[in-house]
């Protein structure tokens, strides 16, 4: 977002087009991001050792 | 008429300093962090906020 937008800035006429790319990739860039960590906890792979609380697994003991 | 884009053209490369400096402290959190899940939010919300 930050460089997009400083790109933006030095050339006027790519601003239109830098704030498009932010917005899509502040959209999919997060649901991206929950739906390949759901996938990696569901195939399996364990949290860190030093883990405190896991969330996902108290939801599920819960239903 | 020059002075303005002068002046959004230094804003245009503090900003661009800006999110190339947290890209490198994301890309030194991808190295460091100890498993998957936290390795991936350091490189997604790298992405969100400086790319």
């Amino acid at each position: 977002m930050s460089v997009l937008f400083g790109v933006g800035l030095l050339d006027l006429n790519w601003m239109p087009k830098s704030i498009v790319i932010a917005l899509f990739i502040l959209l999919t860039a997060p649901v991206g991001a929950s739906a390949l960590a759901r996938a990696s906890y569901k195939a399996g792979i364990a949290p860190w050792k030093g883990s405190v609380v896991d969330k996902y697994k108290e939801e599920k003991e819960e239903d | 008429m020059s002075g303005i884009f002068l002046v959004l053209q230094i804003l245009g490369y503090i900003f661009i300093a800006i999110g190339s400096f947290f890209l490198l402290l994301a890309s030194i959190g991808l190295l460091r962090m100890p498993d998957v899940y936290n390795r991936m939010q350091t490189a997604t919300k790298a992405t969100t906020l400086e790319l």
